[in-house]
């Protein structure tokens, strides 16, 4: 593993350089294969856009629905009136926003300490915090503890509990783990204690990586919903997802009262799949890199 | 686990106070680490008394009496179940199954990415596949559904050729493979990237000299990239043992049916059932989680331990 | 250091404890009243009505919804961790009774209803008026006498509505005349229903995506209703004993006509799909023939609605005609209908709340089953809402009652409304409700009227299970029972659909629907009615 880490800093490979230059029909053969795995995955959701655009009418009565024949902008219409969504909305921001900021805190002064050498008490410190990843209490007590800590039905709720999440926070720690220790050093000559040497030193040179587990938390964040599930009554509180997934799941429900039962149509659901993933769509091409260091450093050398 | 858990005893003790002197400003940032998993993970750990306790809402956990045969009752009664061990099997072959195949793929899709040379078009695939990554399985188990029902686009094609409708997912084995592709689908992008960030960190001049050689793309593959990929493959296999016994709760319960109940069920649906649609008491549903951690961690300590003596490094 | 280390650490362990194990729970609010249901859909209790309604009784209403999708996660972490709302629903059904209700009383997780109940004549006559309510009676642990624990929602069978639930057939009337296998009034006998079923099979289905028989994703397989001779787990033989349902020789019977169904493409379409509305969105999309559904009138006029949005512009008679109710008689030339509890769901008072606030709540229900509750619950604010001539005819003000493009009325959110399915469904309302499609209620109102009619000819077998072992569930008498019915009926579920697509054999079958839990669970309920 560790000759292999040296490799790092060996220059890329230029692109092309180290082939053949012409291209023969193996290449053919393997873009042919991947032009079908990418449609494969494209495909649900040009689907799902058909459907989500076509009245319903037309989608119940064509089985192969392969182009629009008619487009209606009729439940994008209804999405955007719809105010629970829009409350939904609100919360999402919140948490992507409040949340993440405040689970990148913790998370990275947590890692960054786990990460230098020879603290009284840190590797019992390590030992506890692995041991979490394991074993847990499970959900009554965790109730318990949540109606005690008075965050039931409250919007904290789905934030304050997510103060620090293991993976990511040893994600942060092998990476700054991994800079150089020297800068330390001499940073104490300079006369600097270890929280100045922190923000001055280590978090500058850290930034890619904490925009990458921003980004997980911001992620996990957008697609929250379970504690919300649990914890949350107040409607004008429940996350996106959350409403989402009432809006899909209550399609089916069979209520026998009298009052009328709100159906969504298919189109309606979809229109709503998409109001909720356009976002990460739009966003993800430009973050990707970012995902993708995440992920090399946490796995190589995790 | 390995490493001792307690600093060095033999050291004097103002030597230990010197010591924390000067980590005091490091003690200080892990301070609330310590609160937060004091609070969120270990206060709520007395949960884990449920299993052994026939629980009472109104007694709460630690007045609840407790199970008969000093506390194993659950535990026992469990053992009993013929239809534990039937979801136990369940969960190790499909945990298993999605980690080899689940591997492969992702493989698969790197080695097919990395010998791209169009830079763009690899970019953009790159993108396409890791995205489905991101969405949930409420939405993919629907997704499934739509296009292997009887009226999705699968059955309309079989049908344009003239055939019948086919059932596919009332069928164990087809549904089976259903789970593993649509694991595939979702996440092999996704768990490539790991692979192509290796593979380009290979130096191109081991593939300058293959060329040199006359060695084909084939070749090349086996004796260069797959060699350099393996440190990184063989830990995240070692990384991916510990889930086996969770083998995907969402992705099964969004999309398994009573007719594959048989092959389909796991630990995790089981538990969900139990407690939510029987209303079996929370202590059956808590000894089976228990059950699960603890092998897991046993699992996760094993397989470390094999890691550490075949000479590849740890993970923990 | 040291110290400071280790008082911060000592620190953190207290707040720990403290976190998890204080009992620093918060009195009880006397000036509010909680309430968590699940049919209070997306209403939230900010409304004119609702106001009325606190400033009458003088106490604050909070009201949150149980999502459809997760309300069994939401009550039982809520009771298990101690934290429900002062008044909360849950479905009580049969099979779920006995590990919950029972478990819940003997808990004290919950409140009994006063024994005496005259204080609030109308909620005691609404209970006295539900039918088999003393099977809700129960003697928890520690007590000397029964109690009832909680207000079933009521239906009002006893007040008149009828004691068989409406899962029927809908089917495509059109279709029928189009391939002239209509009969007059919807009236089929089981050959006839057969034929018509092969006639759709033939000319429509085959090799395309219709279907012939679809059934509601919980009502497969409907066929069976005209073999079997109770609904659920327990039926009975000839010599009166207990008997397991599934494997008895009439069930088995029609299982077989299921499964014929099944292999002969009648069922094309997946029964054992998880996706809930796949059936519906299959009939109203117009793929489907006859459609077994549960055309209770929200089902029913919503089914109507959504098959009018499919299909534009077309005319009251081919609505009628593509939702039209079918009448269909067993081999044996008797109709066969499930039998309707008189509740499936309950409203249970935390064991929290005060014998005071208890009253206020009552007090509430008792108002809006008044008279005057009801009105306010139907129509709104007299003289704002709506006007009561001389003669007691009301007219509806355009003020008070919007109507949308369509000249449907819009719904409002009117708490009374919404508050009053704390004890009732409604059913008392429906005729003159200006929310009812009045169309819909007249067909199945009629259809109600015909089976009404069967019923006491003998025409019509009502499906329904004995209560007395229905609620059988004196831990002390029938402990198996108590803990594992709600298993073995999902475990039968499960083996009935295994079977009829043929993933099972016969034997198998047998065997799961009658192994030694079920000997142990019979041999139970045998001894206790001492068979």
């Amino acid at each position: 593993m560790r000759k292999f880490e040296n490799l790092r800093y060996l220059p890329l490979r230029p692109k092309g350089s180290t082939f053949d230059k012409r291209i023969g029909p193996m290449d053919w053969v393997i873009f042919a294969i991947l032009l079908l795995y990418a449609l494969i995955i494209i495909y649900p959701f040009y689907n799902a856009l058909l459907i989500s655009i076509s009245p319903e009418s037309v989608y119940l009565n064509t089985p192969f629905l392969l182009y629009p024949k008619e487009i209606t902008w009729d439940n994008y219409a209804t999405v955007f009136h719809s105010a629970s969504l829009w409350s939904g909305v609100r919360v999402t921001l919140l948490l992507l926003f409040v949340g993440t900021a405040y689970q990148l805190f913790f998370t990275v002064i947590t890692g960054y300490a786990l990460s230098r050498n020879k603290w009284v008490g840190k590797n019992f410190v390590m030992n506890m915090i692995l041991v979490t990843m394991f074993f847990g209490g499970g959900l009554i007590p965790y109730y318990y503890l949540i109606k005690n800590l008075g965050l039931y039905n409250q919007i904290w709720v789905m934030i304050i509990p997510g103060a620090i999440d293991t993976y990511n926070m040893l994600l942060m720690r092998n990476y700054f783990a991994s800079l150089p220790p020297d800068l330390e050093e001499s940073a104490k000559i300079d006369g600097a204690n270890d929280i100045q040497i922190f923000f001055k030193v280590y978090l500058p040179m850290a930034l890619p990586m904490l925009a990458t587990v921003g980004l997980f938390f911001a992620v996990g964040n957008w697609n929250s919903w379970y504690n919300a599930m649990l914890f949350i009554e107040e409607p004008s509180y429940k996350p996106l997802q959350l409403v989402l997934r009432e809006m899909i799941t209550t399609s089916s429900s069979s209520i026998e009262t009298l009052g009328q039962k709100v159906v969504y149509s298919e189109g309606l659901t979809m229109a709503s799949v998409f109001f909720s993933i356009v976002p990460m769509m739009c966003f993800y091409p430009f973050l990707q890199k970012f995902f993708v260091k995440g992920l090399v450093v946490g796995a190589i050398k995790g | 686990m390995n490493r001792k858990l307690i600093i060095d005893r033999n050291s004097p003790l103002n030597d230990f106070g010197n010591r924390v002197k000067k980590s005091r400003y490091l003690i200080l940032m892990i301070i609330p680490a310590i609160i937060y998993y004091a609070v969120f993970c270990y206060a709520p750990m007395y949960g884990i008394l449920i299993a052994f306790k026939q629980y009472l809402p109104k007694q709460g956990i630690i007045n609840s009496p407790w199970a008969d045969m000093g506390g194993f009752g659950n535990f026992y009664t469990i053992f009993q179940d013929p239809y534990f061990w039937k979801v136990l099997r369940n969960t190790v072959i499909i945990g298993l199954c999605k980690i080899i195949i689940s591997f492969i793929a992702a493989l698969l899709v790197a080695l097919l990415i990395n010998e791209i040379r169009l830079r763009y078009f690899k970019k953009t695939v790159q993108t396409i596949v890791t995205f489905p990554h991101f969405l949930s399985w409420v939405i993919v188990g629907g997704l499934v559904a739509n296009i292997f029902g009887t009226s999705g686009i699968i059955n309309d094609i079989i049908a344009s050729t003239g055939a019948e409708r086919v059932q596919f997912l009332a069928n164990g084995k087809v549904f089976l493979s259903l789970i593993f592709g649509s694991d595939v689908w979702k996440e092999a992008g996704w768990s490539s990237i790991i692979y192509l960030a290796t593979m380009a960190g290979i130096s191109p001049e081991l593939y300058e000299a293959a060329d040199i050689d006359g060695a084909t793309r084939l070749q090349k593959i086996w004796h260069i990239t797959l060699p350099a990929i393996k440190p990184t493959a063989i830990l995240l296999l070692i990384l991916s043992v510990g889930g086996i016994l969770s083998a995907g709760f969402d992705q099964i319960f969004n999309m398994y049916n009573p007719l594959v109940y048989d092959v389909a069920d796991i630990i995790d649906t089981y538990i969900y059932r139990s407690t939510f649609r029987e209303w079996q008491p929370a202590e059956i549903g808590a000894a089976v989680g228990l059950f699960k951690s603890v092998v897991s961690f046993i699992l996760v300590l094993i397989v470390d331990r094999i890691a550490k003596l075949s000479g590849e490094r740890g993970i923990i | 250091m040291k110290k400071v280390l280790l008082v911060i650490l000592a620190l953190s362990l207290v707040a720990s404890v403290c976190a998890g194990f204080a009992g620093c729970t918060k009195k009880n609010d006397e000036g509010t009243i909680t309430i968590r249901n699940l049919y209070f859909n997306d209403w939230n209790g900010d409304d004119a009505y609702t106001a009325a309604l606190e400033e009458q009784f003088g106490i604050k209403i909070k009201t949150s919804t149980y999502s459809w999708a997760d309300w069994d996660q939401q009550v039982s972490s809520a009771i298990n961790g101690g934290n429900v709302t002062d008044v909360f629903q849950a479905d009580i059904d049969s099979y779920n009774f006995a590990n919950s209700y029972a478990f819940w009383a003997d808990d004290r997780d919950i409140k009994p209803l006063p024994s005496d109940l005259s204080p609030w004549p109308n909620v005691k006559a609404l209970i006295e008026g539900t039918s088999d309510v003393d099977q809700l009676m129960y003697k928890a642990k520690g007590d000397k006498e029964k109690r009832l624990w909680g207000i079933p929602v009521a239906k009002n069978i006893k007040g008149g509505e009828a004691d068989f639930t409406p899962f029927t057939y809908v089917y495509r009337r059109d279709w029928a005349k189009q391939y002239g296998v209509y009969k007059e009034n919807d009236i089929y006998t089981w050959e006839e229903f057969n034929t018509l079923l092969q006639t759709f099979y033939n000319q429509k289905c085959r090799g395309g995506d219709f279907y012939a028989l679809v059934d509601v994703e919980w009502g497969f397989p409907s066929v069976i209703n005209f073999y079997k001779t109770a609904p659920h787990c327990f039926a009975k033989d000839t010599n009166g004993a207990i008997i397991s349902n599934y494997a008895s020789d009439k069930y088995i019977e029609g299982l077989d006509v299921a499964k014929n169904f099944v292999t002969s493409k009648i069922y094309g379409y997946e029964q054992f799909s998880s996706n809930e509305g796949d059936a519906n969105k299959k009939y109203y999309g117009g793929r489907v023939g006859v459609f077994y559904e549960n055309l209770s009138l929200s089902n029913y006029t919503t089914l109507r609605n959504k098959m009018k949005d499919a299909n534009k512009n077309i005319s009251q008679e081919a609505l009628d005609d593509m939702t039209a109710i079918m009448k269909v008689k067993g081999p044996d030339g008797k109709y066969a209908l499930e039998g309707q509890l008189d509740w499936f769901s309950m409203t249970f008072f935390s064991s929290k709340i005060s014998d005071e606030k208890m009253k206020k709540i009552l007090d509430i229900m008792d108002y809006l089953l008044s008279e005057e509750g009801t009105m306010l619950a139907k129509y709104g604010f007299e003289d704002y809402d709506y006007t009561v001539d001389a003669s007691g005819k009301v007219t509806l003000t355009e003020a008070g009652w919007e109507k949308d493009d369509n000249g449907r009325y819009i719904e409002k959110y009117n708490g009374a409304k919404y508050l009053r399915y704390m004890c009732t469904l409604g059913y008392d309302m429906t005729a003159t409700d200006p929310m009812t499609d009045q169309k819909a209620y007249t067909i199945l109102n009629d259809w109600t009227n015909f089976m009404k009619e069967q019923k006491a000819a003998g025409n019509l077998r009502v499906l329904s299970e004995d209560p007395q072992v229905k609620w059988l569930n004196d831990k002390s008498v029938v402990k198996t029972k108590a803990e594992k019915s709600g298993k073995l009926l999902e475990d039968a579920n499960a083996a009935v659909m295994q079977y009829c697509y043929g993933n099972i054999s016969k034997d198998k079958y047998r065997s799961t629907v009658n192994d030694s839990t079920w000997q142990k669970v019979l041999k139970e309920i045998n001894d206790a009615l001492g068979k």
